[in-house]
């Protein structure tokens, strides 16, 4: 991506509507992944778990990119 | 097809005067169809949530008509709102997404003022609020999904699955990025439609607490939500701003990381 400024938050109010719902979509996005895989290979509860903390660890990815785009 | 509506309208009337005062701030997000239709085993009825969806669009069409119909040198009321509208879309895909985005802008702009009048004419009391329906902006946000899925691919072809591979990454590390980029990519439809959901949902059935409150205290009590209601009124509709707002600013995100992967 070039360098160019990034897009300036209209109001500190939209930024934080914004931050929230990645975070716990990625989370959600991640827990049905990994339910689904354990539905399919029956390795219950184990990609469940794993899949959460990726889930999460996405949540923060969205956040850090949303803060810092390139 | 009036006179459905018209007797669908009545009915409403009889449950809110027949029914004994019992809050239910929900019962405005009901989808009541009002012409049942079905196509191929689809249910495409004609619902409030359709027909508000209509109301919305003809809002956008007559705003433009009368606001782009005389073209003064010196813009009158209508005309410089139009154009100011105009303007600040057209600012917002330069600014996201660069000049490739012109070709995006009629997408873009589209967008903007269906979800942000969707959600303005979903505040006239009695009205229907279409973008308070998940399937209403899970649809919106799953055909942007995959539109910029696609104009990827057919951009970078199978370099896009580059995207999923963060740059100047150890090997090592690549089992745990790739996953969690790949869930990061996923989550983007369901956090922009949840989002506008959510946001609009909230807002409504906060306002039907307070009108129900307003409706049922006392005259002494009654003052109270209804001074809250009328403030809050005015923040659902910098809400309805600032929602469709960001839903365009991410939209205009994602079409510039599909045309220009980083």
């Amino acid at each position: 991506m070039d360098n160019k400024a990034p897009p300036q938050p209209p109001s500190g109010m939209s930024w934080a509507l914004r931050l929230s719902t990645d975070m716990v979509a990625a989370t959600l996005i991640g827990t049905g992944i990994g339910y689904g895989l354990d539905e399919w290979l029956e390795s219950d509860p184990w990609l469940t778990l794993v899949f959460f903390l990726f889930g999460v660890a996405a949540g923060f990815r969205n956040i850090y990119r949303a803060a810092n785009p390139q | 097809m009036i006179q459905m509506i018209a007797t669908a309208m009545a009915a409403e009337t009889a449950y809110a005067a027949g029914a004994a005062p019992k809050m239910d701030p929900l019962h405005h997000f009901q989808v009541v169809k009002y012409v049942p239709l079905e196509l191929f085993g689809y249910d495409i009825s004609i619902s409030n949530s359709v027909v508000w969806m209509w109301i919305a669009v003809a809002a956008v069409m007559t705003f433009f008509h009368y606001g782009l119909r005389d073209k003064g040198r010196v813009p009158g009321r209508m005309q410089s709102l139009a154009e100011s509208g105009l303007l600040f879309v057209r600012g917002v895909v330069k600014e996201i997404v660069g000049a490739e985005g012109a070709r995006f802008f009629p997408l873009i702009f589209t967008l903007f003022f269906f979800v942000l009048f969707c959600n303005l004419v979903g505040l006239i009391p009695g009205s229907f609020t279409a973008t308070s329906q998940l399937v209403v902006t899970g649809t919106l946000a799953g055909a942007i999904f995959i539109f910029c899925t696609l104009l990827g691919f057919y951009k970078h072809g199978a370099h896009y699955l580059k995207f999923f591979v963060p740059s100047g990454l150890p090997v090592a590390l690549l089992p745990l990025m790739v996953p969690i980029e790949i869930i990061s990519y996923l989550a983007r439809p369901v956090s922009l439609s949840v989002r506008l959901f959510a946001n609009m949902t909230a807002g409504h059935t906060v306002l039907a607490v307070l009108f129900f409150f307003t409706a049922t205290l006392p005259w002494f009590g009654a003052w109270l939500p209804f001074g809250f209601s009328v403030v809050f009124t005015a923040v659902e509709i910098f809400i309805g701003f600032i929602q469709a707002y960001i839903f365009t600013i991410l939209t205009c995100v994602y079409l510039n990381d599909a045309l220009h992967m980083h």
